[in-house]
């Protein structure tokens, strides 16, 4: 567990693959050009809430913005950089 | 200067004849805009439900409109080829009917504020009004038409509601408000390049427009793209009222797709449910009539007669219109008694897939295993597709999102994928020896699978992109939907394949004519015998298995093999070089030098494999 929380603050920032299933965030930034320009266009740019609705092990997130789903892979969602919030504020 | 935008190959380059009015279709993947473009149009076309698969263009014409759908995209620019098409489709529109999911209001609008900023002449039709009010969606449309400041249309386009609605108030068509912040940088660009549309492109940072009209591009795509995402938020804020949350069955059957613990069966079983379809009844029973009864019984014999009144049995002409590999014969026989009831089988099968909403699921569930194979989830695509006929999966390797990802998935499927006639002759064959070899084959096939992914995965250069789809909700298939969308494939994939397999076919019966066939069946004896152990006569079927991979198969029936043999046989040859139709394909897609290093690869590969296969299994017993 104590290990856990080390990963999620690694390097003073949080990013979306540290996200378990149910809980919320707010996008930050997406450190991929290509990426950052398909995620806003999808609903998913920076200041965009977020919940994780599944994660596949070792493989993608499922996050929902709104009733729009978004897979993920997972080199991808480590340079989604975010911020947790508690489980009431996304929705 | 007038513009010009030359890249799209369906740009009709408006000579001074057509006065008549283009009007564009664009829309994000999925939004039924196919459905509303055939509506208006009343032709076949493409619908899609997995994000990207249409990159062809289709045209149109009502009276005197010409209608031109594009690919479905969440925005214009240079982001990907579909976006570029679509671009350059959008720049040359009179008139652009944007089509919104009205499910989905808060993604598609982003698209309908970029063509708003274009100052484009826009109207909308809000699609899909009923599965949004079904799913306790409701959109306030006069006041989405007063904020977007374009007619806005309701839409059912598989019903054909409020389609005449669309085409009464399509001259209502207007720019809309777009956002006046932009106006400081885009007035005098606009100005000095002669289009608002292109400015705001050049504005956003896409390079080709910029470099079309001798500018830089600016760097201010993020800033433009948050601020228009804050505006859509504000829009959706206002126009959009939830009755429910969207969860409930569909949700929870969506996760069990996604988890590896019940993905993986799920994914197992629908494999296994396509092979019985394809493999058994396609593949042995229909194409046993189609090929068997009506090509072999009535067709070439008819054909040879009329051949042979021509030219004499025997002779050059007549081996090479109506011989073994005949112009007329075969290649009819194959292309509409083998590769068309095959194909019709696979795309209706995949358009059933694809309209479900599963398809995405499966990329996602599979991502994590072809990340370590320089691919992503997205792969799946045309590697289901290549499981049916490998000419189709190099086909769609287009909507893969980088040329390494191409490179590998083309090079897996030409190598370790057997297609679904050849899994069928396989199987009859294997049948014969016990599961034990059947399970080694198909072992042996995945390990060479993962090897060669992996060793591609290593020497290809580059950087393969990230999973990163939208996926549509699960639904039951629509039938006229999926007849639509796979009759157009299969028609679109039959012509583009039809000349390929005939010039093929020609050159094979050239190579005949003229001796060289027989000759590399003699030259290729002492690998055949001495280093694969099998008869002489297996020389035959590796040629043949060029020809058609499950020709190659069947070429090994009436030998007497033993079991052992008989997996080394068919580990080899489903190894060994792809058939021409796709050798043809993958020089068409990859250019000649991949194509060479494909065939030296597989061909050398195969009989490497196979001997130490041979060797293996000798040591065992």
């Amino acid at each position: 567990m104590r290990n856990r929380q080390r990963n999620r603050h690694r390097g003073g920032t949080q990013t979306l693959d540290t996200m378990r299933r149910g809980e919320h965030c707010r996008i930050l930034g997406i450190d991929d050009d290509r990426a950052r320009g398909q995620a806003i266009r999808f609903g998913m740019g920076e200041g965009a809430l977020l919940s994780c609705i599944t994660k596949v092990p070792a493989g993608p997130l499922v996050m929902r913005s709104g009733r729009q789903e978004i897979a993920i892979g997972r080199q991808l969602a480590r340079r989604i950089r975010i911020e947790q919030l508690d489980s009431q504020a996304a929705c | 200067m007038a513009t010009c935008h030359t890249p799209t190959p369906t740009r009709a380059n408006a000579p001074a004849s057509s006065t008549a009015s283009t009007v564009v279709l664009a829309g994000n993947p999925n939004v039924g805009k196919s459905v509303v473009f055939a509506a208006l149009t009343g032709t076949y076309v493409d619908v899609s439900n997995f994000p990207g698969t249409t990159v062809e263009v289709f045209r149109g014409r009502r009276g005197d409109l010409e209608i031109i759908d594009t690919p479905g995209v969440y925005g214009v620019g240079s982001l990907n080829d579909e976006e570029a098409v679509a671009r350059d489709v959008i720049l040359t529109a009179d008139t652009v009917v944007n089509v919104v999911d009205a499910v989905h209001p808060e993604r598609d609008l982003f698209l309908t504020l970029q063509l708003i900023d274009m100052g484009l002449p826009v109207i909308v039709a809000l699609n899909m009004a009923d599965e949004a009010r079904k799913q306790g969606v409701a959109i306030d449309r006069d006041l989405l038409e007063d904020l977007l400041g374009v007619p806005v249309v309701e839409t059912v386009a598989v019903t054909g509601v409020g389609i005449d609605e669309l085409l009464e108030r399509l001259p209502e068509a207007r720019p809309g408000h777009a956002d006046p912040a932009l106006d400081a940088d885009v007035l005098p660009l606009a100005a000095r390049i002669g289009s608002r549309a292109e400015a705001i492109l050049v504005l956003e940072g896409d390079a080709i427009v910029a470099e079309r009209n001798g500018v830089e591009a600016h760097a201010s795509a993020d800033c433009v793209y948050t601020a228009r995402r804050a505006r859509v938020n504000d829009i959706v804020g206002h126009v959009l009222t939830t009755t429910t949350e969207g969860a409930g069955l569909g949700a929870h059957l969506s996760y069990l797709m996604m988890h590896p613990l019940t993905g993986l069966p799920m994914l197992g079983a629908l494999l296994w449910l396509m092979y019985k379809v394809l493999g058994e009844w396609v593949a042995s029973d229909l194409v046993g009539f189609t090929e068997g009864t009506i090509m072999n019984g009535y067709y070439e014999p008819f054909m040879r007669g009329l051949v042979s009144h021509v030219f004499a049995a025997g002779s050059a002409g007549y081996t090479f219109l109506a011989g073994e590999f005949g112009v007329v014969t075969m290649t009819v026989t194959y292309l509409l008694g083998v590769i068309l009831p095959l194909v019709a089988g696979f795309y209706l099968l995949m358009a059933l897939l694809e309209d479900s909403g599963y398809l995405p699921r499966i990329a996602a569930l599979a991502d994590r295993s072809l990340t370590s194979l320089g691919l992503n989830g997205r792969a799946v695509i045309p590697l289901i597709l290549g499981l049916g006929c490998v000419t189709m999966g190099t086909l769609t390797t287009r909507i893969l999102g980088s040329k390494r990802e191409r490179f590998i998935a083309t090079a897996l499927m030409a190598i370790a994928v057997p297609c679904s006639a050849q899994i069928a002759v396989i199987s009859a064959l294997m049948a014969r020896v016990g599961g034990w070899y059947a399970l080694g084959y198909f072992a042996a096939l995945l390990a060479i699978f993962v090897a060669v992914g992996t060793v591609l995965n290593k020497l290809t250069p580059g950087v393969s992109t990230d999973l990163l789809i939208d996926l549509p909700p699960l639904r039951v298939p629509r039938i006229g939907n999926v007849l639509r969308k796979s009759s157009t494939k299969v028609y679109h994939f039959m012509k583009e394949v039809a000349v390929f397999f005939l010039a093929g076919a020609a050159l094979i019966s050239v190579l005949d004519i003229t001796g060289a066939l027989t000759w590399v069946q003699t030259v290729a004896q002492p690998l055949t015998v001495g280093w694969l152990h099998l008869p002489k006569e297996a020389a035959t079927a590796f040629v043949m298995g060029f020809v058609r991979r499950d020709f190659g198969a069947a070429g090994f029936f009436t030998m007497n093999l033993s079991s052992a043999q008989l997996l080394v046989a068919m580990v080899t040859i489903t190894l060994f070089v792809p058939c021409i139709a796709s050798v043809m394909v993958i020089l068409k897609e990859r250019g000649w030098k991949y194509l060479a290093g494909l065939l030296v690869t597989s061909v050398s590969g195969a009989f490497l494999v196979g001997g130490l296969l041979t060797r293996l299994l000798e040591v065992l017993r």
